[in-house]
């Protein structure tokens, strides 16, 4: 069981990047890579309040989640709006590739490149819970990406926002036509995005530690989550990185520890080859 | 009249361009070569001042520079002056070789170069430095360096990982484990940390098993239950930053207070910063005697701290403590020893004064191999350029932190 609380830990981290990637692409149709890099900014603003400026819990999530929705809406306004109205529109890929190095090279210049602990606040001793060892910040890990994975997928199909975000994702210019403001939605997105990413900082610092360069292993297991779970799909993309967590954790455990990311993407391509808009992602038509 | 003055233009303009070339041919000649007692020494040193590296760059350029002014101060090497040069290569072999290249172009050949602060910075740049037959002395320790048959004029200073698998072997056996567990970064580091205690623990009748992590792992309780799995004694951890604190979390998460002995690359790292002392139960570090606040110290040690302190580069000492400035320090004074025993700075004649070197009497000219040199022997040979290390060079000690000298105290903050 211990394998299994591992798993979902680490799988509630990719989660939370596929949920930001989705968040994003529902309402802007931007694939934003440089979202796990707003998760490790996250964890270094958790740092600065908790630990540099001596802040309580809420008031140190809340400067988290304000600094990264700001740093998310700067990212949307230097490497996404000048890129709109444009033909190419792969130009995306490369600047949020390219926010997401320059975010690194900030983060190891202000904070350095050690890693720092992040203290959650929660008592570290590790709980036996269900015949496995698991840490309270783990638990409180899994169950609040639980609840916002599904809180997410309930507002996007249920409140006019969300349903506007779903049509501004299958059709922008249809969207726009039916007086649904596309561009207001999507710097919300990215806004949003940030906050959910800053508002982790806490808890995912705590179990990974505030270090620079963390974006690279999560942004990986994160595409991988939505490519299980299906783009676009909040439900997708919250299943599809507990998966991977599990996937990996087994895999380590049971079949050899030199062996987890050959398992994890032989299960990618066979998702790709046998259900290629993942899990729960919805097949679209296009005319060719 | 007007053809004239072209041809003296001409010859004028000959004249200029040839006479600095002959200039630099002489000093490339005298600088490599001869013991024309006014041209200055010129080491080369090559390492990385801008990247990712470059904090422990730091110390050992400041290492090689105390020590060009102390041996400046007593006369030099041969009567010649030191004079160091550097070069920022960003810890990139490409660019090393590059830099180097430019470098000799430039006229006038370097008389020892420091060969970067990686081992693959050094093996890029050996290649070059054997065709030139320019001596080079370095701290990077991948066997592939230790090869007199390829890379003649090339010496080590420091240990190799493979001097550190003896003290993991002595503990073992002192405390009677029959089965050591290890588990390691699944790169090149990591694999050939394991190879070395692989070797080392099965040459001494021990059962190993193993596990390995990928760089973006971010829990190793899999790893370590299916090495607890198996019933070991004792726990070898290889890895560096969140690497080696995942993997001392995930232990004390599972509840594993299994003997845990780090190699040289974890017992770098400043656990006592990020975890508390039950996490680092049963935890050890393996340190150079020679390093260790409990020690006793090289007579000219202190003088060598002020100096480091006064410098500035003294920040890194917190972090890297004094062992890694002498690594730069001892490598250009085991070549002042070399010549002073060749009575040359030619460098097949130092080269094989290095091949011969005699132990030093009393207190060394290096501060890495202990007060009389016991801890590391810079006994090379013409098939072995690396030092050796004795039964009581390394020993495994509580995790701690480096003091305001520099020393490791073990078990303090």
């Amino acid at each position: 069981m211990t394998t299994v609380w591992a798993g979902l830990a680490t799988g509630a981290i990719y989660s939370l990047v596929a949920i930001g990637y989705n968040v994003v692409l529902l309402a802007s149709g931007t694939f934003n890579f440089a979202h796990a890099q707003l998760l490790m900014v996250g964890t270094f603003l958790a740092y600065t309040g908790a630990v540099t400026l001596g802040l309580p819990a809420v008031p140190t999530v809340l400067l988290a989640a304000a600094g990264t929705a700001a740093i998310a809406l700067i990212e949307e306004r230097v490497a996404i709006r000048p890129l709109l109205g444009r033909s190419d529109a792969h130009g995306a890929l490369i600047t949020t590739v390219g926010a997401a190095t320059i975010l690194d090279g900030l983060a190891a210049a202000i904070w350095g490149r050690q890693p720092l602990t992040v203290p959650s606040g929660l008592p570290d001793r590790p709980l036996t819970l269900l015949g496995g060892a698991v840490r309270p910040v783990d638990l409180a890990l899994i169950g609040l990406t639980l609840l916002l994975g599904v809180g997410l997928h309930l507002w996007t199909r249920h409140t006019l926002v969300g349903l506007a975000s779903l049509a501004s994702a299958e059709d922008r210019q249809a969207a726009s036509a039916r007086g649904i403001n596309v561009r207001l939605l999507g710097v919300g997105a990215f806004v949003l995005a940030g906050a959910i990413a800053g508002a982790f900082g806490l808890l995912v610092g705590a179990r990974t530690y505030a270090v620079f360069d963390l974006g690279h292993a999560l942004a990986l297991f994160g595409f991988v989550a939505i490519a299980i779970g299906g783009s676009g799909s909040q439900l997708g993309g919250l299943i599809g990185g507990f998966a991977t967590g599990l996937i990996y954790a087994f895999a380590v455990r049971y079949i050899g520890a030199a062996y987890p990311q050959l398992v994890v993407f032989g299960v990618f391509l066979l998702i790709l080859f046998l259900r290629p808009r993942g899990l729960f992602g919805a097949a679209l038509e296009r005319r060719v | 009249m007007k053809q004239r003055h072209t041809r003296f233009a001409t010859l004028l303009t000959i004249v200029m361009v040839t006479l600095p070339l002959a200039a630099c041919g002489d000093t490339s000649d005298t600088a490599s070569g001869s013991d024309g007692g006014a041209k200055p020494f010129i080491v080369y040193f090559t390492g990385d001042y801008s990247g990712a590296v470059s904090t422990n760059n730091a110390s050992l350029d400041a290492g090689i520079k105390i020590a060009a002014e102390e041996f400046n101060a007593s006369g030099g090497i041969e009567g010649r002056k030191i004079v160091v040069e550097t070069a920022n290569d960003q810890n990139d072999p490409t660019k090393a070789v590059s830099l180097l290249q430019q470098r000799l172009a430039s006229g006038g050949k370097p008389d020892l170069v420091y060969p970067g602060g990686s081992s693959a910075v050094s093996l890029s740049l050996l290649p070059i430095l054997t065709r030139q037959k320019i001596l080079s002395v370095g701290g990077t320790v991948s066997t592939l360096l230790n090869d007199p048959a390829k890379y003649p004029y090339h010496f080590g200073v420091s240990s190799p990982g493979k001097d550190y698998a003896p003290a993991l072997v002595s503990a073992a056996t002192a405390k009677g484990h029959k089965k050591i567990a290890m588990l390691y970064s699944n790169d090149a580091t990591g694999q050939s940390s394991a190879a070395i205690y692989k070797e080392a623990v099965q040459g001494a009748g021990m059962e190993f098993v193993e596990a390995r992590y990928e760089a973006t792992s971010l829990d190793m309780t899999s790893q370590l239950n299916q090495l607890r799995s198996q019933n070991p004694d004792a726990l070898v951890l290889n890895g560096y930053g969140t690497a080696a604190l995942y993997a001392m979390r995930s232990r004390a998460q599972i509840g594993w207070e299994i003997p845990t002995y780090c190699d040289q690359l974890a017992s770098s790292f400043p656990y006592l910063k990020n975890l508390g002392a039950d996490q680092l139960k049963g935890v050890n570090v393996v340190f150079s005697s020679a390093t260790l606040s409990t020690s006793e110290h090289h007579p000219g040690l202190a003088d060598f701290i002020a100096k480091i302190k006064a410098s500035p580069a003294a920040s890194g000492m917190s972090s890297t403590g004094w062992g890694l400035y002498s690594t730069g320090h001892d490598a250009l004074a085991v070549v002042v020893y070399a010549a002073r025993q060749a009575k040359s700075t030619e460098p097949d004649k130092l080269k094989a004064a290095l091949e011969s070197l005699a132990k030093p009497t009393g207190a060394p000219l290096w501060f890495n191999a202990g007060p009389s040199g016991q801890y590391l022997q810079y006994a090379y040979s013409g098939t072995d350029h690396f030092p050796t290390a004795g039964a009581d060079t390394f020993q495994y000690v509580a995790p701690g932190a480096y003091d305001g000298d520099g020393f490791y105290a073990p078990g303090k903050a």
